[in-house]
């Protein structure tokens, strides 16, 4: 077997047992130790190819040959962007011609062969397709995430169902039991009756109260095998939005600035206010500022604080 | 002050910005209650030379004076040593992750939720006369039941001052408003708001409305998706400062951008979306179009869509919190080894 070693600083296994090798885009493995040195910046080129690679994405090495590897992230990365799915085309056939064309656009990217052309193509395809590419995508994850929810789902319905039975098999070891109790006493207290004939009543109680819990744990079972729906519905329910909130009315805020009220924008316009402010220039009207803007601060400033009196602070403050 | 840090017990690192980490902790002297505590960096030495940070200053300014339920609360200030932190409710996710989240479905009552809570925050920060200035769905966080809050106040400022003039390199470009990018020193709510509009987008569209790459690509992708302004639509435009003409476009109908919007949810977004920052639609003014009034209601907050992440961790606590970090630390312990190996 040929040792696993860094190539960069010849590190081996043997040498250091605790020795990770990582892999990046590229597909060239490096050391754990050879990263931290080679990226002490976000980005440094490979040692060996010189592509340049971000540190964020070197990952644990997965299969011995690095190739594997690198095809795998070619695959990701391509299927992210070739993410349709069979109900996408008309038919069949289309659907496979669009599998085959993935798969030379990996080969292509894989083997380095018409890298460029390939990775234009993708570049172009992804720009046409952009709207369906997300939709694709989201379809997908909501598709993960309902598939995660059904199976958590069944877990706890089975997690349910086995409670139930336990609680079943608990029940009926405890009735047996009293009924082995009662027998004992009914045969010494009812000295007159034969023993026989007590054991005949009881066999005969027995069947009955055992018809019975058949019965009910049947039904018992019918209630579990409806739960299936029931929950069907709470997460159609979940889905659905509530028509029944209250709508929003908005009311407009009324700051306290503990001061006379302010003129409101007439009184300003009309009263002369503006002839002390400094007059917006075009550019300032540009920038969005006024001279109502201005005055209405200084106003502010001005009327704010005056009623301020330390008794009111008590509750003013919060 | 003392007693304060150790107040705080660190439960988990959540992450890192430019300015601050973040960690989740909990309060010790209040019920055990979870909150994240964001400890600012000190910075470089020209940053450090001012004393605190700037944007912490401008979070705890502002923030202190701010109570509503669609604002982040800031509970505490506290330093140590030469840091200071200052410590937040406890959000469990923002409206980023949920819009990035394809397994989550987002309907009409969804959105129409998200957009009230952040127009009233909005509503609120704006009567008070401060802008946000960086308004994206990265800042909209999300409590676990599911209440919006504004967050991340660092380029928060108060505006309507005649004479001081503000920087145009605020909020992040894809939410960056028309007359920010034509270098308008003198603004107004209308920055915010256009964010708000774009946010209304991506949460329709899923992905970024108007993804920039660059400033100017930035006004390019507007003008060919909304058409190229005239003089007569937006005046001022022309004397902007870094005014640029370019070539007409003539626009996509909104409707066709928004297949699957209703006619009074184009309503909202041509509102927020107009080119003059004069008549662009105010919170409040949105808030009262009918979209928001008009059937079906939004949904109330506590069934809106968590991420799945979230809610398996919201359901198993913080007993797998401290497995976490267990394996955080076992992580850290073998890279350790690893180091000292080398070393020799």
């Amino acid at each position: 077997m040929d040792e696993l070693s860094c190539p960069r600083c010849r590190m081996t296994k043997y040498r250091n047992p605790s020795l990770r090798l990582l892999i990046n885009a590229c597909g060239h493995a490096l050391c754990e130790a050879c990263v931290e040195l080679v990226f002490t910046r976000e980005s440094a080129p490979c040692p060996d190819c010189g592509r340049s690679l971000r540190r964020n994405d070197f990952r644990m090495q997965l299969f011995e040959d690095t190739r594997v590897d690198k095809e795998v992230d070619i695959r990701k990365s391509v299927l992210k962007i070739y993410n349709k799915q069979e109900a996408d085309f008309n038919s069949l056939h289309e659907y496979n011609d669009y599998l085959e064309e993935i798969e030379e656009i990996v080969w292509n990217l894989e083997s380095g062969k018409n890298e460029k052309e390939t990775k234009e193509r993708i570049a172009l395809y992804k720009q046409e397709n952009e709207a369906q590419i997300r939709r694709n995508q989201v379809r997908i994850t909501q598709e993960r995430s309902y598939f995660k929810e059904q199976v958590a789902q069944e877990a706890k319905e089975r997690e349910l169902r086995a409670q139930m039975l336990r609680q079943l098999d608990k029940e009926a070891d405890a009735a047996r039991r009293l009924g082995e109790e009662e027998l004992l006493n009914d045969l010494a207290k009812n000295s007159s009756l034969s023993s026989a004939e007590v054991l005949e009543r009881h066999r005969k109680l027995k069947l009955e109260e055992e018809k019975a819990r058949n019965i009910s744990s049947l039904e018992e079972r019918m209630s579990i095998g409806g739960f299936n729906n029931e929950a069907d519905d709470v997460i159609l329910s979940n889905r659905a939005i509530p028509e029944s909130e209250k709508t929003f009315k908005h009311t407009p805020m009324v700051v306290d600035i503990t001061g006379p009220s302010m003129p409101n924008r007439n009184a300003i316009f009309e009263s002369g206010y503006l002839r002390h402010v400094r007059e917006a220039r075009l550019q300032d009207l540009g920038g969005g500022y006024t001279s109502v803007l201005a005055c209405e601060r200084a106003l502010y400033d001005a009327f704010g604080g005056l009623y301020f009196s330390p008794a009111s602070t008590a509750h003013g403050v919060m | 002050m003392s007693s304060k840090s150790s107040r705080y017990e660190k439960i988990e690192f959540l992450g890192e910005g430019q300015f601050a980490t973040v960690y989740k902790a909990k309060d010790t002297q209040n019920n055990n209650n979870i909150v994240a505590v964001k400890k600012i960096k000190l910075g470089n030495r020209a940053e450090a030379k001012d004393g605190i940070n700037r944007t912490a200053l401008r979070e705890i300014k502002l923030l202190q004076e701010l109570h509503h339920e669609n604002i982040i609360g800031l509970f505490d200030v506290f330093g140590q040593k030469s840091n200071i932190s200052l410590v937040f409710d406890f959000m469990e996710t923002d409206l980023e992750v949920i819009i990035k989240d394809t397994s989550i479905v987002l309907t009409q009552p969804n959105i129409k939720a998200y957009m009230i809570m952040t127009l009233q925050g909005l509503e609120y920060l704006h009567s008070l006369w401060i802008l946000h200035r960086d308004l994206k769905p990265n800042n909209l966080l999300i409590d676990h039941s599911g209440i919006l809050k504004i967050g991340d106040f660092g380029l928060a400022k108060s505006f309507g001052s005649p004479s001081r003039e503000y920087t145009h390199q605020v909020v992040t470009r894809w939410y960056r408003c028309p007359e920010l990018l034509y270098g308008a020193r003198l603004y107004g709510t209308g920055v915010d708001m256009w964010a708000v509009g774009c946010i209304l987008a991506e949460l329709l569209l899923r992905v970024p409305f108007l993804p920039g790459e660059s400033d100017l690509d930035q006004l390019s992708k507007i003008f060919e998706t909304l058409g190229t302004p005239t003089e007569a639509e937006w005046p001022g435009m022309t004397s902007l400062p870094d005014y640029i003409n370019f070539k007409p476009f003539p626009g996509v109908p909104l409707n066709q951008c928004f297949s699957a919007a209703s006619d009074d949810l184009l309503q909202v977004i041509s509102g927020l979306l107009r080119y003059n920052p004069v008549t662009r639609l105010s919170a409040s003014k949105v808030l009262m179009l009918p979209f928001f009034s008009n059937p079906p209601a939004p949904t109330p907050t506590i069934k809106l869509p968590l991420p799945a992440t979230c809610a398996a961790s919201l359901a198993k606590g913080a007993q797998q919190l401290k497995a976490g970090i267990k394996r955080k630390r076992e992580k850290e312990l073998e890279m350790g080894g690893l180091a000292k190996r080398l070393v020799f």
